[in-house]
């Protein structure tokens, strides 16, 4: 793939290794079949447990059979999945940054030694629920409610937009206890398999259709009091997870740019029209230009993050700055790829519109396009705009 | 039992490569681990997991470059790797069979190899003789082109079949200690793993020079 | 002996000379011939005086048997050709690059101290010694490898040169092999054929023949159709098979079938050496592959570069 500046030679030995093992894996286990998954609405759920051996659910964890790997090689593992499909991304993101992480930085010895060797393995499958269908972008506003009845706690409420909660174990839900004092937001390992949980799939997706969405309802869910996470209490529980995730989206755009980019190009050397490849015009050049030059100022921008993030420097609004630019960017790439492969573009032989689907979720999960500008303002100004 | 795998660094080049005088331009050759390599080492390494092999060494000849080749070989499980070289066959353009089975077999001798593994051929030059010299060379019972292999440990032998032409397949027994030479299809490789890749960082590559290992070039 | 003297080393199996053994006499006789000096041919184990009636070809001046065991066995063939040598000293030492000459060739050459070259496609005697013609990088790149004068072993590529013909009389040596056979390292138990499916790909007329290009397995589908269209047979090369997508019964090449359709079709193949040998003596050869430097193109009659995924269901259309 594109490498116009070189940062793939300032790589370590361990960290191409990283991109390679999962390149080989992608292209040989999964490229394959991913327009009809795409086409389908299905994800490659054969292949949880294989991603799993191979190590990329949550690699960069320390302990309970995770590998304290680099950020720079997570990084490049999460470009390696999206510029596959955002749907692998997607699954590596959640399973890792979003259900791995809390219970790895939040939770007590029992339940990391309970959960994290089966979700790192890929035995067990988790999802995360924040969102609910009428709070997005301000979570804080959540309906979802956990009430303490003796050893138990009560769960009612609905999450939606959640990644894998049909094929789920476990969801980490975060919901008011409002039998502590300030109701605060707490999260919990609610396994779905209890009494009063149910999940159900979201099927009529135009983008992300590689991956599976659901909701989760919860109905008088009963589960042990052990089951809260302990060490934290707020919003910064939930958001310290995505600020995980929205580092592996800032790599993982690139990846999906650079596919995109890549087939554009291939295609328009090989395509003749007027006597010669299209490649050949100045208008596809100018395209070709601007579009080498954007990914390769997001691939900056993901490496210097990562750099930040290894060192301990790294503060959300960064990753605010990143994820909002280079998923802008790989959305604008993969529009202008899909173009330059005219009416081949829009079928499902070529990636770049099957990227320029999914970046169109990705533009706005995670904290919307938008509410990252918000972020970025008010860091830089000193107000908050949404309050 | 110490198994012993050889690796190679194999080229291979682009579709529209160009030749000069001086052979193929270095910008349209990329470096893997040999293909047939990767089926001896998934063999080597399932040796190990069945409890038959104690130890999988891997060994290569070649510049510091193939380091990151044998490392993919540590990644899939090889537990620690020899890689032979020095300025002299750096001169040379093309290592004839019998330098590199002196080299390969003063590794085995070294490591006391109860088995060796080899593939049947590199991709980049076909020679597909390196393997059987290297048996020859060390006074090792061999099979070359191997496709089945059941190693009985305790009763120093193996039954293994040689993949001849037109789909037919001899079945024999052979006495340990031997080399085969391994086939593709035989099993398959796996893909390295994260933790294997982090892993094999701390697996030793020991660089060793001909004379290091008592052999004149 | 004479100075330049070549000595051949011929295969067979079970009860059958093999067609390399008449390509050796021929590329022997040929090296014997630049040389100035004789060939010698020599055939171990089986029926040996059988093969030697079969050796006695145009240009063979001896033939020299080794009766010992029935089939091969590597270190059998070590042992008498090593024998051989020391008793004959031919300056070039000519064997087959066949799974048998890989198993002891290599073997023989380091025991006797010669070079090595395998896989010859051509040799040429020049001033200097020998060229000795090989191909690198899956058939992409052809090498001359230069061996200066003195005894060395090449091993040659089955169906490269013309099988030797004719009838001759040489002068037929009996060997004796001191050799303990019961005390070998190695023993051949039996051979057992690969299940090759209902399907017999060496009966068709026209072979539809798909390679590495197709990608993926449900892309089957494109050839299947073509098959449907056009009658013809699937087979394939080797990476398609081991690939579990097709039995090994449908492999052509060098460890599959031998075919000789009327026309081989073959799509998405490179032409690796391995599979050209078992179908470069088919009528006529097409070859369908993206990539114009593709060595399948060097033996096909007629060729399309292009897309396979573009090319195969047009041709589908032209004949449904």
């Amino acid at each position: 793939m594109l490498d116009y500046l070189g940062l793939g030679d300032d790589l370590t030995e361990e960290e191409r290794m990283v991109r390679d093992t999962a390149r080989e894996f992608l292209d040989e286990e999964i490229r394959p079949d991913i327009g009809e998954h795409f086409v389908e609405g299905t994800f490659p759920i054969e292949k949880i447990p294989e991603m799993g051996e191979l190590g990329f659910y949550g690699p960069n964890l320390e302990g309970y059979g995770s590998l304290g790997l680099g950020e720079r090689a997570y990084g490049l593992l999460m470009e390696e999945l999206e510029a596959c499909d955002s749907g692998m991304r997607s699954m590596a993101s959640v399973q890792g940054a979003l259900v791995m992480y809390p219970i790895h930085a939040y939770g007590n010895e029992e339940q990391k030694e309970t959960w994290l060797p089966k979700l790192g393995s890929g035995e067990a499958v988790g999802c995360f629920g924040l969102t609910e269908p009428n709070h997005g972008s301000n979570p804080s506003e959540m309906e979802t409610r956990a009430e303490r009845d003796g050893d138990e706690y009560i769960l009612n409420g609905n999450k939606t937009w959640i990644t894998n909660s049909p094929i789920a174990d476990v969801a980490v839900v975060w919901a008011r206890d409002v039998s502590s004092e300030d109701s605060p937001v707490r999260g919990f390992l609610v396994e779905t398999e209890r009494d009063g949980v149910s999940t159900n799939e979201i099927k009529e997706k135009l983008s992300l259709r590689a991956s599976i969405t659901g909701g989760i309802a919860l109905s008088d869910a009963r589960i042990p009091a052990e089951n809260v996470l302990p060490e934290v209490s707020g919003m910064k529980g939930p958001l310290s997870c995505l600020t995980q995730a929205r580092y592996g989206i800032a790599w993982g755009a690139v990846g999906a740019a650079k596919d995109a980019f890549e087939q554009a190009v291939e295609y328009a050397t090989d395509r003749e029209q007027f006597g010669k490849p299209i490649a050949g015009f100045q208008m596809q050049q100018e395209k070709i230009a601007e579009m080498a030059t954007r990914i390769s100022l997001a691939e900056l921008l993901a490496h210097r993050l990562a750099e930040l993030k290894e060192r301990g420097d790294l503060r959300p609004q960064q990753v605010s700055m990143a994820k909002r630019n280079n998923v802008r960017m790989a959305r604008r790439v993969s529009r202008t790829a899909r173009e330059m492969l005219g009416g081949n573009g829009i079928t499902t032989d070529y990636s770049p519109m099957r990227h320029l689907a999914n970046i169109e979720t990705v533009y706005t999960y995670e904290g919307t396009h938008d509410i990252h500008s918000l972020v970025l303002g008010e860091d830089l100004t000193g107000i908050a705009a949404y309050k | 039992m110490k198994v012993l795998v050889t690796v190679k660094e194999s080229a291979d080049i682009a579709d529209d490569f160009a030749v000069d005088d001086d052979g193929i331009d270095e910008t349209y050759v990329e470096y893997d681990l040999n293909e047939w390599d990767d089926y001896a080492v998934e063999t080597g390494v399932q040796l190990a997991e069945a409890g038959i092999a104690d130890e999988v060494v891997g060994v290569t000849i070649g510049p510091e470059r193939a380091d990151e080749t044998i490392r993919k070989a540590l990644a899939k499980g090889v537990d620690r790797a020899v890689r032979v070289w020095d300025d002299a066959l750096a001169g040379q353009d093309l290592l004839d069979v019998s330098t590199k089975a002196h080299l390969l077999a003063a590794v085995a001798e070294d490591e006391d190899a109860d088995l060796v593994l080899s593939g049947v051929q590199a991709s980049d030059d076909s020679f597909g003789a390196t393997g059987v010299a290297l048996a020859e060379r060390l006074g090792y019972e061999w099979a070359a082109v191997v496709s089945d292999l059941d190693v009985n440990a305790d009763a120093g032998e193996a039954r293994v079949n040689r993949e001849l032409e037109g789909g037919l397949q001899e079945r024999l027994t052979v006495d340990l200690p031997a080399v085969f030479t391994i086939q593709t299809g035989i099993n398959e490789p796996r893909y390295a793993s994260l933790r294997g890749i982090r892993q094999a960082q701390s697996k030793e590559i020991a660089p060793k020079t001909p004379t290091d290992i008592g052999v004149e070039t | 002996m004479s100075d330049g003297d070549v000595l051949a080393v011929t295969e067979h199996r079970q009860g059958e000379l093999r067609d390399v053994s008449l390509e050796l006499a021929s590329a022997g006789r040929a090296l014997a011939d630049a040389t100035g000096g004789d060939l010698h041919v020599a055939v171990v184990s089986g029926d040996v005086d059988a093969y030697a009636d079969e050796l006695s070809v145009d240009g063979v001046d001896a033939v020299h048997t080794v009766a010992a065991g029935d089939e091969f066995n590597h270190d059998v063939y070590v042992a008498a050709v090593e024998a051989l040598v020391n008793d004959l000293a031919p300056t070039q030492l000519l064997l087959p690059n066949s799974v048998d000459g890989m198993d002891y060739a290599p073997a023989v050459a380091e025991s006797l101290d010669r070079p090595v070259v395998t896989d010859a496609v051509e040799v040429d005697v020049t001033d200097d010694g020998l060229a000795v013609h090989r191909e690198m990088y899956g058939s992409k790149v052809e090498t001359v490898i230069s061996i200066a004068d003195g005894p060395f072993a090449v091993t040659v590529r089955p169906g490269e040169f013309e099988p030797a013909s004719g009838t001759s009389d040489p002068e037929v040596v009996a060997h004796d092999l001191n050799l303990d056979l019961d005390a070998l390292g190695s023993t051949v138990e039996g051979y057992e054929a690969v299940d090759t499916g209902d399907v017999d790909i060496t009966e068709a007329d026209f072979l539809i023949s798909i390679g590495r290009g197709i990608e993926e397995e449900e892309n089957l589908e494109l050839i299947e159709d073509l098959a449907d269209a056009t009658g013809g047979t699937i087979s394939a090369s080797r990476p398609i098979v081991d690939n579990g997508w097709l039995e090994k019964g449908r492999q052509v090449g060098q460890s599959g079938k031998t075919v000789t359709p009327t026309v081989y079709l073959a799509i998405g193949i490179s032409g690796a050496v391995q599979h050209v040998a078992g179908m470069k003596n088919a009528d006529m050869i097409i070859a369908i592959n993206t990539d114009p430097n593709a060595p399948i193109f060097d033996i096909s009659d007629y060729g399309i570069v292009g897309d396979l995924f573009e090319v195969v269901p047009a041709l589908t259309e032209q004949f449904d």
